[in-house]
């Protein structure tokens, strides 16, 4: 058997590891995580601030105001706050057309990016949660209803909502529409394990002692809803999810955006992983034994996967080559062979099987989401654009990483 | 932190994935025995065209075609021992039984056809092919040569044998052909030693060449007079 077979076996063993793990996960408290949809009325409602760190996003910041605006929430228990972090485009314009609104407040300062904006609106809020929120984002009316029951739990320190995509509309959309919602089941499991390892810009609900107790945001390798989950863990307070409180978002529309965002997902993730390195395996429970191990695992399959792929592409050319140098052309040759005598290796099967599982995963997260199964040619995009392409912006990022480069932010 | 379900979580695992080679191993059993089915079938047709040609033998070359007497099923039987030969290794008793079984049929066919030549004017010849699946770099380029020489020849017949088998025929065959090294041809009672291109082929095969251009050039008429 050759070294790069017994990679791939020992690769397609964790994936599968990873697999079982969140699906028995899911079947241990699968009576709490599918919830019916009853809406627990509020005794009381806390005082929330939001911050909207923004920057040239004058296409969506109106949407997100508006969408804010509408929250089935008491208005004078909401405290929004907008920061411009240096826009050059009429961001700041369409923002000044909200300033005169009692629950909004805004300001603009230097671009000094993300981390410093939302860093001057900690200063200037007094809610009792404070809220972040990406300006092309669209929160549902419900969000904060469904999500501060969780706060009853006093080890937890805060509460993401679900990012779901809504109307996705490029082939790179609809791949990204497939991974969105399978994250709402991962993102479900590893809350429940007490291993989420990013608080995103849609819309992550903190107590407002977070900060007093751990400190404000840094820049985090341009990371900083990353380093901020990771201090979080390191403080060992709680991070939760609820995959029913939704948040809209808009996610890059083609391949090159998509490439510079992960680029940076995973510089930022790997630099963390660098900074908090003692975590690993380390008194953190689930986050050191399986978020942070898996997502290095996930990373080496990727690029392991794409090199043996490489690698039999290459023999196959080089086999095609030498037949036809050798044997004249004929177009028998290349004609695939559908003779199911040749089907039936130990590695289709292995690959059938997690695929499986994968599937299931992303069945799941589509329940959970739109109360249906993914039956859709959807899934199909996802793994040809995540398949192809990720193993590049993985190695562009390491590369960043290894040769400590500064990353463009956009 | 509980420890307990992620070793119940290795155990489910490594279920699951040894189950995909047990279930990899019990179709291979069966490809054996489907593979032993195809060989025994096809060596009664083998008895059979024997027989047949036995009583055709006073009748006309014209009732005798090499087509309708020899089955197209060996190539696909060699195709598939190869590929079992790959998966289960050329160490494997299954193996090593189906290309014994195998050599046995190609030498049987290839006697019939010397027979048939020798008799009937046919155009269909016959090359065996010594080769070793180790420490032979040319083999690999000479099956390539010689696959391309049947798709351009479609009249000729390759029968391959690996030397290293432990198997009487190909120690009868080695010796009748003076076989010392791999690859080595054995054409028209010739013995071709080290690797033959298809160029070195086509100017051996003079009459096959002018026979095929014949048949173009038949072809060619008969599309132009419709």
């Amino acid at each position: 058997m050759s070294a790069g077979l017994i990679f791939i076996y020992v690769v397609i063993f964790l994936a599968m590891y990873v697999q079982i793990f969140f699906l028995l996960t899911f079947i241990e408290k699968r009576k709490s995580i599918i919830v019916k949809n009853i809406l627990v009325r509020l005794a009381h409602f806390p005082l929330i601030s939001i911050i909207i760190p923004c920057w040239n996003e004058e296409k969506g910041i109106e949407k997100t105001i508006l969408s804010l605006l509408a929250l089935d929430y008491p208005k004078d228990k909401l405290d929004i706050c907008i920061v411009d972090d240096g826009s050059t485009d009429g961001t700041w314009a369409i923002v000044q057309k909200y300033i005169t609104h009692p629950s909004i407040c805004a300001f603009t300062k230097e671009n000094g990016g993300k981390f410093s904006a939302l860093n001057l609106g900690l200063t200037k809020i007094k809610g009792e949660y404070v809220a972040c929120l990406d300006a092309d984002s669209r929160v549902e009316p419900d969000v904060f209803q469904k999500m501060l029951p969780r706060f009853t739990d006093p080890a937890v320190m805060a509460v993401i909502p679900a990012a779901i995509l809504e109307h996705p509309e490029t082939l790179i959309q609809r791949a990204q529409k497939v991974e969105y919602t399978m994250a709402v089941f991962f993102k479900k499991i590893l809350s429940i394990l007490n291993g989420l390892h990013v608080t995103p810009g849609t819309l992550p609900l903190y107590r407002s002692e977070v900060f007093a107790k751990i400190g404000n945001f840094r820049p985090g390798h341009q990371g900083e809803d990353m380093e901020m989950a990771f201090r979080m863990h390191a403080a060992r307070m709680k991070i939760d999810q609820v995959h029913d409180a939704v948040v809209y978002t808009i996610p890059p529309r083609t391949v090159r955006t998509l490439f510079r965002q992960r680029t940076r997902w995973i510089y930022a993730f790997l630099n963390n992983l660098i900074d908090y390195r003692k975590m690993l395996f380390g008194s953190h429970g689930n986050f050191s034994w399986f978020t942070l191990p898996t997502s290095i695992i996930s990373i080496v399959a990727v690029i392991g996967v794409f090199f043996f792929s490489i690698y039999n592409i290459i023999s196959y050319i080089t086999k095609a080559v030498a037949r036809v140098h050798f044997g004249g052309f004929h177009p028998t040759y290349f004609t695939p062979n559908f003779d199911l005598f040749y089907f039936g290796s130990p590695t289709i099967f292995l690959i059938v099987f997690a695929y499986a599982l994968v599937f299931c995963s992303i069945g799941i997260g589509y329940y959970m989401v739109e109360k249906r199964l993914p039956l859709s040619y959807n899934f199909i995009l996802f793994v040809v654009v995540y398949s192809v392409v990720s193993p590049f912006w993985i190695m562009k990022a390491i590369y960043k990483v290894a040769f400590s480069r500064q990353m463009a932010w956009r | 932190m509980k420890f307990g379900k992620y070793i119940l979580v290795f155990g489910i695992t490594a279920v699951l994935f040894i189950s995909a080679f047990i279930l990899s191993s019990f179709l291979n059993v069966r490809k054996v025995e489907n593979l032993r089915l195809l060989q025994d079938s096809l060596s009664l047709d083998l008895l059979s065209t024997e027989a047949r040609f036995a009583l055709l033998k006073e009748s006309s070359c014209d009732s005798v075609s090499a087509e309708t007497l020899l089955s197209q099923e060996l190539g696909t039987l060699g195709e598939r021992v190869a590929y079992m030969e790959n998966q289960l290794g050329s160490e494997n008793n299954d193996v090593i039984q189906l290309k014994k079984y195998y050599t046995l049929l190609e030498s049987k066919e290839y006697l019939l056809i010397q027979e048939l030549s020798k008799k009937c004017k046919h155009i269909l010849q016959p090359i065996l092919y010594f080769y070793n699946n180790e420490e032979c770099d040319d083999c690999t380029k000479q099956s390539y040569a010689l696959s391309g020489l049947v798709e351009k020849f479609p009249n000729l017949r390759v029968y391959t044998f690996d030397v290293s088998l432990d198997s009487p025929i190909v120690r009868t065959l080695k010796q009748m052909f003076r076989v010392d090294t791999t690859p080595t041809i054995v054409f028209s009672g010739v013995t071709y030693e080290g690797f033959q291109s298809l160029e070195d082929f086509t100017k051996l095969l003079p009459e096959l060449a002018k026979e095929k251009a014949k048949q173009e050039a038949a072809v060619k008429t008969t599309t132009k007079t419709q």
